[in-house]
């Protein structure tokens, strides 16, 4: 071995890395060497300084809502474009069995050919949100339940994109020599607008709220959060789906958006809920991040010290402690000094503003 | 290839959760990131250093992982394959941050997502305030290499992988890994030297 060599051989072995030539050549030579004991001994005391830096390990309860974040992420993973998702939405408005253009043609042309009397098609409207009122459905092409303009109806069929179904044909009860012809005609339809358009946005709100697929969901809610302004009818759709939605990743992405925008009462008793009632602790967190955006305010803080105290999740206890701290900061700010700090109960600051 | 050409130190119950997770079960999927995700999330740690999003990262690795499954082939085994998707992200994400921010801390002293490994011996008040000084002066020293030698150090110093395992996670030869854990030490030395000459 040489001495040249020594520095290098010196931190392979101190890394437990084999040596070239063995570690009994390198200890002999060491022995041996006056010039390489004072090296090695230098080298030590560089290895005790570097071991310093020891590995950090990710705390239990962080990791742990960690994978709830990714296992939310992974359950809404599968994204559609938004053509395809308010086509899906139609496509669940229409029944199950289908057959096909021919008959729709077939049917038509016994329509105009027997002059039935009226057609009626009996579908029950889809109900909205529980806050929609007055809503224009026929800008939405919810034409069902109608009675149909007889030469519109026809018009419609010949067109591409009706799909016609449960054809029945019997003598009219109504009038003599008449024959009544039934069926089912269900259209796709597209409609493109930004996500703050009133039809988009009763659309949405009703994949939000009905929309068996969480997916659609996921991206009815991505689509409303970006409008530039979040309007009020957007704000409580995303406060229904942040309340009600079964899919931890809908209600995650549904307090994003209703974080740093303007919030109304509905949609701040939504998040506040979410701190305390969430079962996904990545929500809670959310919801934490969310409160402290609004700045002070002493009724947040009193949820923040509920959760602080009594979260099930020891991660979103420190983060709501952690909040306090930030919020009581801001109040000394507001306040110019800590006198002025409003107290919150159970909840003491140390010399250096930290939080027991 | 299939799973009669896994690695022989894959157990049993791995490769079963693969081939589940695979077919698209998500159960098994969140069984294996729980069995491994405490090791990718420090090593992404390490190779960002303090300062950095962590779990971002520790996201990106597993969201990546679960598209890619279905192309996992069984040839390498799962925690290499794991390993070297996160090193590359975090490698990825870091060069990405470095270009967009100037680090004003290469500190965070409220680092809430890790703890330190206990029973360290400079954890003792007095030796603190020392201990923290002589990490900054690692932590500043560290930032200054080059991201793969910088990466070649913490995958040893922090994660005691071997200088062949690390050489095939950053698909370098051996030889080179060694040389840069080397020039990375010696960074360090030059460094410190003021505190370990003082030490005299």
């Amino acid at each position: 071995m040489k001495c040249e060599a020594f520095d290098e051989l010196f931190w392979l072995r101190a890394y437990g890395e084999a040596l070239p030539g063995g570690e009994d050549g390198f200890l002999r030579h060491v022995e041996s060497c006056p010039r390489c004991q004072a090296r090695q001994e230098e080298l030590e005391r560089v290895r005790a300084l570097v071991n310093v830096r020891v590995p950090c390990e990710p705390r239990p309860e962080a990791l742990e809502t960690a994978r709830a974040r990714l296992l939310a992420r992974l359950q809404t993973g599968r994204r559609r474009s938004p053509a395809s998702i308010l086509s899906d939405l139609w496509d669940r408005l229409r029944p199950r069995r289908t057959w096909g253009w021919e008959l729709g043609f077939a049917a038509a042309a016994l329509a105009i050919g027997l002059f039935v009397g009226r057609l009626t098609l009996r579908q029950p409207l889809p109900e909205i949100m529980p806050w929609e009122t007055g809503v224009d459905m026929t800008t939405a092409a919810y034409v069902d339940q109608k009675e149909v303009n007889r030469k519109y109806l026809i018009g419609d069929l010949l067109k591409s994109g009706t799909e016609v179904s449960d054809v029945k044909v019997k003598p009219s009860s109504k009038k003599e020599g008449h024959v009544e012809v039934s069926f089912r005609a269900v259209k796709n339809y597209v409609i493109e607008g930004q996500p703050d358009d009133k039809v988009i946005l009763d659309l949405l709100g009703w994949a939000v709220k009905n929309e068996e697929n969480s997916g659609v969901r996921l991206q009815s809610v991505e689509e409303l959060a970006r409008a530039s302004e979040l309007s009020p009818k957007a704000r409580q759709v995303l406060a229904y789906a942040l309340v009600n939605d079964q899919n931890d990743g809908v209600r995650l992405k549904a307090i994003e958006a209703l974080q740093g925008t303007q919030r109304d009462e509905l949609a701040e008793q939504a998040i506040l809920n979410a701190l305390l009632k969430d079962p996904n602790p990545a929500v809670r967190i959310a919801a934490i991040d969310a409160l402290l955006q609004k700045g002070p305010a002493q009724d947040t803080d009193r949820i923040l010290l509920q959760a602080a105290e009594s979260d099930s999740n020891a991660y979103v206890r420190m983060q709501a402690r952690k909040a306090i701290r930030l919020s009581t900061a801001d109040y000394r700010m507001l306040e110019g000094s800590q006198e002025n700090t409003p107290s919150i109960p159970g909840f003491k600051l140390d010399e250096a503003g930290k939080g027991k | 290839m299939g799973p009669a050409n896994e690695s022989k130190s894959m157990d049993n119950e791995e490769i079963q959760l693969i081939t589940r997770a695979r077919s698209g079960d998500d159960a098994a999927f969140a069984r294996l990131v729980e069995r491994h995700d405490a090791r990718v999330m420090s090593l992404v740690r390490s190779v960002l250093g303090p300062g950095f999003d962590a779990e971002e990262v520790y996201q990106e690795v597993f969201l990546k992982v679960h598209r890619s499954l279905p192309e996992f082939r069984f040839e390498s085994e799962f925690t290499t394959w794991l390993h070297r998707v996160a090193v590359n992200a975090a490698l990825s994400r870091k060069r990405s941050l470095d270009r967009r921010r100037a680090k004003e801390r290469v500190m965070d002293g409220d680092d809430d997502f890790f703890q330190s490994v206990p029973c360290n011996p400079w954890d003792d008040p007095e030796n603190r305030q020392l201990r923290r000084e002589i990490l900054e002066q690692i932590e500043r020293a560290l930032e200054t290499l080059p991201a793969r030698q910088r990466t070649v150090f913490v995958m040893k110093h922090d994660q005691g992988l071997k200088l062949k395992e690390i050489a095939r996670l950053l698909g370098i030869g051996e030889g080179t890994a060694k040389a840069y854990l080397f020039r990375a030490v010696e960074t360090l030395r030059r460094v410190l030297e003021p505190y370990y000459q003082a030490g005299e």
